[in-house]
């Protein structure tokens, strides 16, 4: 019985494109300043999900990730049922990931990948990868008292798709597409005065994420142009709207980072190769 | 002793008043590193009915701007901003409706295109948003003004803009628009909210959300919500009876206090305090203003 358990168990990680077993993380990665919680969810639907964020160690690579950051205030990463689909940072609470948002991102991740060229594992790791960065980047704004010129909800996209872009070519290319995937799924319907969410629309996050990374590398990204995913009246103006970001996240966020610890964390592989398929 | 001290009382107040009077009288200088010029509207062939149409409007515009001195008062708004650079601010014909800010050239370049379009889509008196004539040209000229003021800014502070550089402009703009009093804050709200509302309503429900500006409507928001944030009395009959929803209600004073925040550890630095007190104190529009 338990071997025929053990066989299920794998078989499942194994059929989970996304998310399977951690990577290894550099031991000098460590920060006193941040924790985390896996909370067990109360729902038995949200028990798989639970169980395999915490065997692929998601939080600890998270906090590992983070290391570098030298923050005054302690930063919490909390992985819980919420009661409804949602992701937030909060100071008292930190950063909120709720499985309930996990799970209905995962539903929306396509099955194979679209005419549009957004592969499942965008739609399910990119995706993931987007929402937990964008929160953190409110936590961060927060914790280091950043300036944040324009919207607030930008700024954390421009955070998140920032950092995207500092990693591995297949990464940003995951990410970046993993994030105007999700946009793209999640399309509301605006009108009257929902425009004057704080929020930007899906589709302008969609654009604002495509023009970020095809600003900062736009050979990788020339296909999104080509395909028109990225209308040429946006295009030409993304190279300066990446050296925007650019300058203002060194300005701004790259005084509280540690360089050693930036230079491990730049050198680890954070994704799995079949999590990048 | 007790004499004497009376004595120095006496001429203290004796004194006081005139020294308040000389130093209202002395006037706030232009910004030596703000140059301001205005171009003349170029005259067509007389035969160009249409054209003529629009010079005439354009010349008008061009005189009454020159003879107010706008653009000198607008240099004499700004001396308190210690710029590393000259900053030119000119007016001129461009065959387009739009204002610009060129960085090649630290260049304001406002478009006589664009006051006639305010001049032409303000209401008489009164719209139905309770918008004045005066709040849709003075606050207009005001909300394009300060929006493109904002891009010089961040241009020439090398200001960290992490959100998109569009709505930073627009939040610079509202930001400066409320610390100057209630009416200016009042009027330059109301002319941001009643420019983009107007350009909605002739653009109608077409949304290029790839563009780098917001929708119409969100600036619209954007603007009334900082106005908000900041001064919650006086734009609470705009904003809770009409406009906003509860929700973004609820974050505009997070909003300002946002802004602030940007503002004090950025530009604080480059104002020089007393000029920006006597800026403060300053009464910069005109009864007349507008009611042309």
């Amino acid at each position: 019985m338990l071997r025929l358990l053990g066989a299920f168990a794998v078989a499942i990680l194994a059929m989970q494109p996304g998310l399977a077993a951690a990577v290894e993380i550099p031991p000098e990665l460590q920060n006193s300043r941040i924790g985390f919680i896996y909370e067990p969810p109360r729902s038995p639907k949200y028990q798989a999900l639970y169980e395999r964020l915490m065997n692929r160690k998601v939080l600890e690579e998270l906090k590992a990730f983070l290391s570098p950051l030298r923050l005054p205030r302690k930063l919490v990463l909390n992985l819980r049922e919420c009661g409804e689909a949602n992701a937030y940072y909060s100071r008292s609470n930190g950063l909120v990931l709720c499985y309930e948002y996990i799970d209905y991102m995962e539903s929306l991740a396509p099955k194979d990948t679209t005419p549009e060229g957004f592969t499942r594992a965008e739609g399910i790791a990119g995706a993931f990868i987007e929402v937990t960065l964008h929160e953190l980047g409110h936590g961060v704004f927060d914790n280091l008292d950043v300036p944040i010129f324009g919207r607030e909800e930008d700024a954390a996209d421009e955070f998140a798709g920032f950092l995207m872009l500092q990693f591995s070519p297949d990464l940003a290319m995951l990410t970046i597409k993993g994030a105007a995937w999700s946009y793209l799924s999640q399309e509301q319907d605006w009108k009257g005065n929902s425009f004057a969410d704080e929020h930007g629309t899906e589709r302008q996050r969609f654009y604002n994420y495509l023009c970020l990374g095809y600003g900062a590398m736009p050979a990788l990204f020339q296909s999104v142009v080509d395909k028109g995913l990225l209308p040429p009246g946006r295009a030409g103006h993304c190279a300066r709207e990446y050296q925007q970001a650019k300058n203002a996240f060194v300005q701004t966020i790259l005084p509280f980072v540690d360089q050693d610890m930036m230079k491990i964390v730049q050198g680890v592989r954070w994704l799995r190769p079949e999590e990048m398929k | 002793m007790k004499y004497l001290a009376g004595a120095a009382i006496l001429a203290t107040v004796l004194i006081w008043p005139a020294a308040q009077e000389a130093m209202a009288q002395s006037p706030i200088p232009q910004n030596p590193k703000v140059k301001v010029d205005y171009l003349e509207p170029r005259e067509p062939s007389p035969n160009d009915v249409k054209a003529m149409g629009i010079y005439k409007q354009h010349q008008a515009i061009y005189e009454r701007m020159t003879k107010r001195g706008v653009l000198e008062e607008l240099s004499r708004f700004l001396s308190p901003l210690q710029l590393p650079v000259a900053l030119r601010i000119k007016t001129l014909e461009c065959n387009t409706i739009n204002a610009f800010y060129d960085p090649q050239e630290w260049t304001l370049k406002l478009c006589y295109e664009y006051f006639a379009s305010l001049e032409n889509n303000a209401p008489q008196t009164v719209d139905e948003n309770g918008f004045t004539r005066e709040q849709a040209v003075v606050g207009g000229f005001l909300a394009v003004t300060l929006h493109e003021l904002g891009h010089a800014v961040s241009d020439v502070f090398n200001l960290p803009v992490m959100g998109r550089e569009e709505d930073s402009a627009d939040q610079i703009a509202a930001f400066v628009s409320l610390q100057f009093g209630p009416e200016v804050a009042r009027t330059a709200i109301s002319g941001a909210a009643h420019s983009w509302l107007s350009l909605h309503n002739r653009r109608g429900d077409v949304y290029p959300f790839w563009d780098s500006h917001s929708t119409d409507m969100q600036r619209v928001y954007n603007f009334l919500c900082i106005g908000y944030g900041g001064k919650p009395e006086l734009f609470k009959d705009l904003v809770e009876k009409r406009w906003l929803p509860k929700a973004r209600i609820n974050t505009c004073s997070h909003e300002y206090e946002r802004l602030r925040l940007a503002f004090r550890q950025t530009l604080l630095p480059h104002i020089d305090q007393d000029l920006m007190k006597r800026v403060q104190a300053e009464k910069w529009l005109r009864p007349e203003d507008g009611k042309w």
